[in-house]
């Protein structure tokens, strides 16, 4: 776009005119605040597309002052490697996150990346009472030091919301809500509970959740048993348990839930408040509180009863989600409870037919209202230093409605054409809240506007193992395992490489991995082969090739790499993603199958498929901003003597 | 007689209470914690047998001091020991009847503060779920009728005939004071007043019994022969941010009484 | 290898015979100690985290299966 057209499209709004009069100061001074908009997943081709649209008044104004800049992103563009760019200033191979999923380079075994649950050392068994004489620790996994100790250590106050990978909240100065890989209270990254007495959709291997099955014996009532943490003071840590008696009068196709001495009356169609539940460890003297809201789906002729995923409550935390402890607390007690977990959406529900189109989007606008809620309630009591605010809606809404927008999507036929608008009115939404930072901007106030990574359609998954063992780098020995997880098939003694997580691929080193293959000495050879290999796998369906990239990653990261960090970096072409089985270690027969997931969309691709977005009221002085470079440049725009080391200013006007 | 004792002593708490009337609920609860303190102490100093009790404490000093010195002598332990035991016991004896004098207000503040600061007031964005039961019998579905006023009823009733209960939900309206009928039934539901520390009903029942004075959070109905006898309302629970922590009314009373009953003890020098 | 005797119903062991047939197993043995070693693995504290425990840990992740 050239820039008399966006100067003519910001030329619409009269709160351009406001907002570039306010940004006429002279660069070079200090600024007093920096407001900074973490918009995971907004790419820069769908908002240069709503800007013309003229959906994205306010985004067009700060194009006008920075223009709409593509932002690098990191390698592999997950979100929890990408953001720990942005808070570190460097790549993975120093703050160690390489996927959502790493693996004990021993064992194989999986865990997710960012955090780890550490039990209480010493304990006291007392029959089946286990009595822990030291807490239970909560790890954040991400090295490497946040950028803005720069600017707290100057005393410059800085509020980080809904911060992605940083759970538990690095300590510092810094008051930090923690988002983007906090778990809910059952420890995973966000279960549901579905209740009901209709045996086709009762089933015990839903991925997402729990289907719990129940029955009305003639008096109209349910009792639903719903699961919460574990109780780590019994022996077999049990899950603890709370009871809900559900009523239902199927005339008035409404129900009535009793938990707790507390009554929520609900009719089909309908989303409960939160409803905050006690798990008794020891009843009477150690609980912990969740919080969860309830969806009626349908009363009759069947029962069918969602509850969201059960979230650390945030006025009494059971896990810390804040720093300082109390702030989670202030906001709820401002504001009511909100979504702690940190891939709030629930779209588990919806890839697995608990939750339709429309009651999913019910759900994400639920979430959406309380960030702008959160967003509005912190915007108007910040007055100095840095607010960063992050979103997860088009993120997460895009990677489930990716298929709207791609006549290319197996799914696009089939998806009702009411959603198709869902993706440009979340760019809608988004822009108003852009609008409210540009209203809230003074003379002495820049706005930034980034993020992580862009958007591709996820229209045909690529089994990267079952490829590895057709072309003889893998052996399944177990043909009726293929289809379990944990590479349940596989032999290990004559497999040379293996697949894990979205991005990884791992040499099956003599040296390293339990029963390892491969000799250190064959290890260069070997992954040489491998990105011969794969970077000529062609798609037989379209004739395109699916990898456009296989990354060797210590070529990519040269330098001391941590023993979890993958060997190679698969970088997917447009269109194409590790498929849903392969993630884990399975083996299905087909190569490449369509992606018939309503998670359409994805960025677990090349990173040059996905550049992120930045928007700013700063002209940039570089032409390729990555997000490595945003912290410094952010601590640039602030008056402190030592910038973060990581990454390079790219702001014109405050480079020092 | 029930009905005028409690008119008197919710009448009494809200005279005692309207210096607070227009503060956060915190500082009414804070200011009845720290008078029921001091209030139980001085009953205790005036109740108890302070004589009695000062030269039992320092005999059961003696008995502990005893033990300590003669730790090499198991049988003068033993002696000590069981006077030790026989001492605690006079010591329970001495602090029944304090104790019993003391119960009656204490449970009566009890009652009041969980009327005042144990339930939220009803909030415009969040409906209220009713329940209703009829002692006689559920009326047929179409022929109830319910009458709101400072309310909005909302939609459907819901008919539970194995409990003989019937729930619906309500929202506020405006400043004025929210009020229910049902079947003929009058029903306060709510707060009582607009000032900060009223009492706020969660639920009504047609009783007459002593049992109401301590459960002021229950609003008084005339029985009707085809109305509901006794309802509930859900409200949420109120949470006060203490020390770092949100506490419930009950734990905040505790912690201020008993912290206002320990400086009245050393300050006006009471022997417990 | 250190053999260990299991008694069944000559019912029972029809349907392991069926069911290790369908399932693709060589043998009947092989199924049965596919299954425990599984059950094991899950129920075992002292293996480290189970196969279960992770899958849990990373239930709701939408990225994956």
């Amino acid at each position: 776009m050239k820039r008399r057209d966006f100067l003519k499209i910001a030329a619409l709004s009269p709160a351009a005119l406001l907002a570039m009069n306010a940004g006429c100061r002279g660069t070079g001074s200090p600024a007093r605040r920096a407001i900074v908009l973490g918009i995971d997943g907004m790419d820069p081709f769908l908002l240069n597309s709503f800007i013309h649209e003229g959906v994205m008044p306010n985004a067009a104004i700060l194009m006008a002052s920075g223009g709409l800049n593509r932002l690098g992103t990191s390698n592999p563009p997950q979100s929890p490697v990408a953001w720990s760019n942005f808070i570190t200033g460097y790549g993975p191979d120093v703050h160690g996150i390489f996927d959502f999923i790493h693996r004990n380079p021993v064992t194989r075994a999986p865990y997710l990346s960012t955090s780890r649950v550490i039990g209480p050392e010493r304990i006291i068994s007392i029959s089946d009472w286990r009595l822990p004489l030291s807490g239970a620790k909560v790890e954040l996994l991400r090295k490497g030091e946040p950028f803005w100790n720069r600017l707290t250590d100057e005393g410059i106050p800085v509020t980080m919301v809904k911060l992605p990978v940083d759970f538990p909240p690095d300590k510092g100065k810094a008051k930090i809500l923690s988002g983007l890989g906090t778990p809910d209270m059952r420890g995973s990254q966000g279960s549901f509970t579905f209740f009901t007495d209709d045996a086709r959709s009762i089933t015990d291997t839903t991925s997402g959740g729990v289907v719990v099955a129940v029955r009305d014996y003639g008096d109209n009532c349910y009792v639903c048993r719903i699961n919460g943490p574990e109780n780590s003071m019994r022996a077999g840590n049990p899950a603890m348990e709370v009871e809900a008696k559900v009523w239902v009068d199927r005339d008035a196709d409404a129900l009535r839930i009793d938990i707790q001495g507390e009554s929520i009356l609900l009719a089909a169609g309908e989303w409960s408040r939160w409803v905050r539940m006690r798990f008794d460890a020891i009843p009477n003297i150690s609980s912990v509180s969740a919080i969860g809201r309830f969806f009626v789906k349908e009363i009759t002729p069947k029962l069918k009863l969602y509850l969201s995923p059960l979230n650390i409550d945030p006025l009494n935390p059971a896990l810390p989600i804040s720093e300082p402890q109390d702030y989670s607390s202030d906001l709820a007690r401002d504001l009511g409870p909100f979504y702690t977990q940190g891939f709030p959406e629930d779209t588990k529900a919806l890839s697995r037919g608990i939750l339709s189109d429309e009651e999913y989007l019910q759900q994400a606008w639920i979430v959406l209202q309380e960030r702008l809620d959160l967003f509005h309630h912190e915007l108007s009591r910040f007055s100095e230093g840095m607010l960063f605010f992050y979103f997860s809606s088009l993120d997460l809404n895009i990677h489930m409605f990716y298929r709207v927008l791609d006549p290319g999507s197996p799914l696009y036929a089939s998806t009702d054409p009411r959603f198709k608008g869902a993706v440009r009115e979340l760019y809608a939404q988004i822009d108003r809240v852009i609008g409210d930072a540009l209203s809230a901007r003074d003379g002495n106030t820049e706005i930034i506007v980034l993020s992580d990574h862009g958007f591709a359609p996820f229209n045909r998954s690529f089994n990267l193992n079952t490829w590895l063992a057709y072309e003889g780098y893998a052996n399944i020995t177990s043909s009726h395992a293929r289809n379990q997880d944990m590479f349940a098939a596989i032999d290990w003694a004559s497999t040379s490489a293996y697949g894990l997580g979205l991005n990884c691929l791992y040499i099956n080193r003599s040296d390293r991995e339990e029963n390892g293959a491969v000799p250190p000495e064959q290890v260069s050879d070997l992954l040489l082969r491998l990105k011969q290999d794969l970077e000529l796998v062609t798609d037989p369906a379209t004739g395109r090739r699916v990898i456009a990239n296989a990354y060797i990653t210590s070529d990519f990261y040269p330098g001391s790499l941590p023993s979890f960090a993958p060997d190679m970096i698969i970088g997917y072409s447009r269109g194409y993603r590790s498929s849903w089985e392969t993630t884990l270690g399975s083996y299905p027969v087909d190569v490449i199958t369509d992606n018939l997931d309503p998670w359409s969309g994805t960025h677990c691709v090349d990173p040059g498929v996905v550049p992120g977005v930045l928007l700013s009221t700063v002209p940039l002085s570089l032409p390729d901003p990555n997000l490595m470079d945003m912290g410094k440049s952010i601590s640039s725009l602030f008056d402190v003597p030592v910038l973060p080391p990581g990454g390079r200013n790219i702001f014109r006007g405050y480079d020092s | 007689m029930t009905n005028a004792a409690g008119i008197l002593i919710n009448g009494f708490f809200d005279i005692l209470l309207i210096p607070f009337r227009t503060l956060p609920h915190f500082w009414g609860l804070l200011f009845i914690s720290l008078l029921s303190g001091l209030g139980m102490i001085m009953v205790f100093k005036f109740v108890s047998n302070q004589d009695k009790i000062l030269r039992l404490r320092r005999r059961m000093g003696g008995e502990i001091l005893g033990i300590l010195l003669h730790l090499s002598s198991p049988g003068t332990v033993m002696n000590f020991a069981g006077k030790l035991i026989w001492s605690n016991t006079l010591y329970l004896g001495y602090l029944l009847k304090p104790l019993l004098v003391i119960a009656i207000p204490f449970m009566l503040v009890w009652g009041q503060l969980d009327a005042r600061y144990g339930s939220a007031v009803m909030d415009e964005s969040d409906p209220v779920t009713v329940t209703v039961f009829f002692e006689n019998g559920l009326p047929l579905k179409d022929s109830l009728q319910i009458g709101v006023s400072g309310l909005e009823l909302i939609p459907p009733v819901l008919f539970i005939d194995t409990l003989d209960e019937a729930s619906f939900r309500i929202l506020p309206l405006g400043d004025s004071l929210p009020n229910l009928k049902i079947e003929g039934v009058s029903i306060q539901v709510g707060r009582t007043g607009s000032w900060n520390g009223c009492r706020i009903h969660r639920g009504f029942d047609s009783g007459n019994s002593l049992k109401r004075l301590l459960t002021p959070w229950i609003a008084r109905v005339d029985r009707m022969p085809e109305g509901p006898g006794s309802g509930y309302y859900s409200l949420p629970d109120v949470r006060y941010g203490v020390l770092g922590g949100y506490w419930s009314w009950i734990a905040v009373f505790l912690l201020f009484s008993s912290l206002s009953a320990i400086a009245g003890a050393k300050f006006f020098k009471v022997k417990i | 290898m250190v053999k260990l005797k299991l008694k069944f119903d000559s019912a029972t062991i029809e349907r392991i015979r069926k069911v290790s047939s369908v399932g693709g197993y060589s043998s009947p043995e092989e199924f049965l100690m596919h299954i425990i070693e599984r059950e094991l693995d899950s129920m075992d504290p002292d293996q480290g985290e189970s196969e279960e425990e992770i899958r849990r840990k990373m239930q709701g992740l939408g990225y994956i299966e």
